[in-house]
């Protein structure tokens, strides 16, 4: 099919056109056929077949923990011949009538669920009418995917967009359980009084997520965490805003998520590919790995991004005179950040906008230009 | 820097070549050198395949897309470092190897973008580092006190002796020429490999505390049996010299000269070697025929229209598509102005008691022989003489094993090598143990880079058979 086994197949540059979205290399360098994929697979699969049968099985699965079909060979070196295969060969004391792999049909999650169902059931009537409604639970971290059920019966009925102009509103407060707010449709607003677990966002595909500390808490909520690890992953649209720190990887794959953060840890915004990103305060390394669409911004106070970002991405400064798209666009989102959290870092920043928007860093795909930049962000607000 | 479309955005660009009827009035080298912003930006343009094809396909195995990154990133003098790490003569492989068909010939971007410029960027790594003022680092090397004397400063000998040395091994080289390097030194031309960067290299051995004793003739100046009794090894890289013969009619008439004694004769006249000013062969004003497809053809080629012959024809037996020799040097010879007979066959050097042409038939390819290669088979009724002045016959070399190798024990195959298989306890060891032996003396006539390679590697056969 053309493969030279480049192991270059995550840089998106392959040479051979096979796994690369880049149209000169697809176009005029692939020199495979349709047919042959087709025949690749079917051979694979026609030497499975043989290879079973000469084994004298009829499944996959019915191989499984069979080392009593392998048989050693002696090994071309000194170093073969001393390799010590017994815990390779070894059934691992499981006895042959009993069963090789995992017969149960599942695993029974330890979250019930009850909660999500309350929501579902406190809230149908609203969804089903395209009624809109407020509601008010507490979440501890045992409730996991709240949201992911109203999401699903909005979905269902009106589509991924269709209840944006009349959402429900949940408000909650708590420390909500892993995947808040996973796959979240618009029309589904939740505001979240206390923090979350890992996930937050995950999949998003519209709505809003708005997370803030408890009302006098007396920690900086720039210097505190207030949702986990890999939050927005791969999100495809909608709004999250956080007032405090996220995790690690945060925004990972995101592809047209709005988000403000008041910092992240390493890795943050790795593989996004569209969306925006606002982060009012620190980052850990490794910013913008394998990023190549969307763009961010960071607010760098200490003078320390210029080493923490991956340089798979081009930074730029905001503050130069033909920057104004950009700095009229993080005011607004700003704004809106510090009307939905209230966060006492938004304001500072927008207080003292002259002075704080040149510590700003533009964060941008090396391929994308300026231009482009600001017809995404368009499309973005529209 | 580190762009992952390098490759596409910028082409293939080699460092600028002079115009043909600029360098061959001349007798220097026909490459530019890059400036470090373009050997960065064309190493750039490495993949860095995951499984290397250049690295495989070259005989020493270079680090090659590892030195690309570390130039692309302009660290110059680590890229030195590594390039030394596999290769004893990184800046003569970077200028005399046939990279179209090692690295870059395997390289993945080889196949419609334009290979990576792999061997001027590793002549740029070692030419610029040296001009900074690197040097191989052997501050931490232990001493062992043992004593290995290498015979024959060519580039098997000197590969082995760059190996010994970082070893802690005291080395001696004894060469029967005036200066080191072999047929780089007398054999390559300058416009392909100028003479001060081997003297330049004999430097940095000397400097890494590797003696050599040249203008001394093993057999004649000082006896085998001295070096073999003062050392706790020898290693003979003594190349192959006896030049393969046409066997035809009137190859014993004046006027006809095998290749190497053309070139040799070139270089000792060019730098002042030669014992008798008689020894040098001129092509001035001479129609001269070369006989041959190789580089060895492609370089008198090259020489005899420096030296301001009136014509210079290249006969070879098969067609443009299977000759042996390196493309690049073709279309160099080409662009300078040889003319190319491909399909002919010399059957006589015709002329009464000197040359006055060459009868060559017309051939054509039949079919594939054992090694791959079509046999070209004369169509009949097609003879032809081209008038010639002076014909070069450069078929190739044999080897020539001297006399005394009986009387040490060291075996030869049927072809005249010495037997020294690399597969086997002490690699490169022949039936003398304490002699080990590597470079074309071994494999028959082959690429400076494999002489490299195999003076390395029976360097390791003597580090293990004196276990140390």
């Amino acid at each position: 099919m053309g493969c030279k086994y480049l192991r270059i197949c995550h840089l998106n540059n392959c040479a051979t056109g096979v796994a690369t979205q880049n149209n000169i290399l697809r176009m005029q360098h692939y020199k495979g056929e349709v047919q042959w994929v087709i025949n690749y697979f079917r051979f694979i699969a026609q030497q499975v077949r043989e290879l079973l049968a000469q084994l004298g099985c009829r499944n996959l699965t019915d191989l499984i923990g069979r080392t009593d079909l392998l048989s050693r060979i002696n090994g071309y070196t000194r170093k073969q011949q001393n390799l010590d295969m017994t815990a390779i060969l070894s059934d691992g004391g499981v006895a042959a009538d009993k069963p090789r792999y995992c017969t149960q049909p599942k695993n029974e999650p330890f979250d019930k669920g009850e909660l999500a169902e309350q929501m579902v059931r406190d809230a149908l009537p609203a969804i089903e009418n395209k009624s809109g409604g407020e509601f008010s639970y507490t979440v501890q971290n045992t409730n996991r995917s709240i949201g992911a059920r109203l999401s699903g019966e909005i979905g269902l009925r009106h589509g991924d967009t269709g209840m944006e102009s009349d959402p429900i509103v949940v408000r909650l407060t708590g420390t909500a359980g892993q995947s808040f707010g996973v796959w979240n449709a618009g029309g589904l607003h939740m505001y979240l009084e206390g923090d979350a677990n890992d996930y937050v966002g995950k999949g998003m595909a519209g709505g809003k997520l708005v997370l803030y500390p408890p009302s006098g808490s007396n920690f900086k909520s720039h210097e505190t965490a207030i949702i986990g690890n890999t939050c927005l992953y791969g999100a495809t649209g909608g709004k999250l805003f956080a007032a405090g720190m996220a995790g690690e990887r945060f925004a990972v794959r995101n592809s047209g998520c709005t988000t403000v953060v008041e910092g992240v840890g390493d890795h943050g915004c790795e593989y996004m590919t569209g969306g925006v990103v606002a982060v009012l305060g620190s980052t850990g390394v490794n910013f913008g790995a394998g990023m190549t669409g969307g763009f961010a911004y960071v607010y760098d106070e200490q003078n320390t991004f210029g080493d923490n970002y991956n340089h798979d991405v081009e930074i730029v400064r905001i503050a130069p005179e033909h920057m104004e798209a950009h700095r009229v666009y993080l005011r607004e989102l700003i704004e809106e950040f510090v009307r939905e959290t209230g966060s006492e870092r938004g304001k500072y920043l927008l207080e003292n906008f002259v002075d704080t928007v040149g510590k700003f860093w533009l964060i941008k795909p090396k391929a994308a230009t300026l231009e482009s930049l600001i017809q995404d962000m368009h499309r973005t607000a529209a | 820097m580190a762009n992952n479309f390098q490759f596409i955005d910028v082409p293939r660009i080699d460092p600028v070549k002079k115009p043909a009827d600029e360098r061959i009035k001349e007798y220097r080298e026909i490459y530019g050198q890059f400036s470090k912003e373009s050997a960065a930006q064309q190493s750039d343009r490495c993949l860095a395949c995951g499984n290397p094809y250049c690295e495989w396909k070259c005989p020493v195995h270079n680090y090659i897309p590892n030195w690309l990154k570390l130039v692309a990133e302009g660290n110059i003098l680590e890229a030195a470092e590594l390039s030394h790490r596999t290769n004893s003569l990184p800046e003569i492989c970077g200028r005399v190897c046939p990279q179209d068909r090692l690295c870059e010939g395997s390289c993945t971007l080889n196949d419609g973008f334009g290979a990576v410029t792999i061997g001027a960027v590793e002549r740029f790594i070692s030419d610029t580092a040296f001009a900074q003022g690197w040097r191989p680092d052997l501050s931490s090397v232990e001493r062992t006190g043992k004593k290995v004397a290498v015979i024959g400063a060519g580039p098997a000998g000197l590969g082995c002796a760059d190996v010994l040395a970082r070893n802690g091994v005291d080395v001696t080289v004894y060469e029967k020429q005036p200066e080191i390097g072999g047929l780089l030194m007398f054999g390559i031309p300058e416009f392909k490999l100028e003479k001060e960067v081997v003297k330049n290299r004999r430097k940095i051995f000397e400097d890494m505390g590797i003696l050599f004793k040249t203008g001394v003739e093993v057999g004649k100046d000082i006896a085998f049996q001295d070096i073999i009794d003062d050392y706790d090894a020898v290693f003979l890289g003594m190349g192959t010299y006896t030049y393969m013969q046409a066997g035809i009619p009137g190859e014993d008439l004046p006027g006809v000269y095998a290749a190497l004694d053309f070139l040799i004769s070139n270089v000792n006249h060019c730098w002042k070697y030669e014992k008798d000013p008689a020894d040098y062969i001129s092509m001035e004003g001479k129609r001269v025929v070369v006989l041959g497809g190789g580089d060895t053809a492609m370089d008198c080629n090259r020489t005899s229209i420096r030296q301001g012959a009136a014509s210079v024809t290249c006969a070879y037996r098969r067609d443009e598509e299977n000759m042996p020799g390196s493309k690049r040097e073709v279309a160099n010879a080409k662009e300078e102005g040889v003319k190319f007979l491909w399909n002919r066959q010399p059957v006589e050097v015709v002329g009464d008691d000197k040359v006055e042409g060459i009868k060559v038939v017309t051939t054509q390819l039949g079919e594939p022989d054992e090694r791959g290669r079509c046999r070209p088979e004369p169509i009949e009724g097609s003879e032809e003489v081209i008038p010639a002045d002076a014909v070069i016959i450069a078929f190739g070399f044999r080897p020539s094993p001297a006399d005394w190798f009986k009387d040490f024990g060291i075996e030869l195959d049927e072809r005249g090598r010495v037997k020294a298989p690399a597969a086997q306890e002490n690699k490169y060891q022949t039936s003398n143990e304490k002699i080990f032996a590597g470079g074309d003396m071994v494999r028959g006539s082959d690429l400076v880079v494999t002489a490299v390679f195999e003076g390395r590697e029976a360097a390791e056969g003597i580090l293990d058979y004196l276990n140390v």
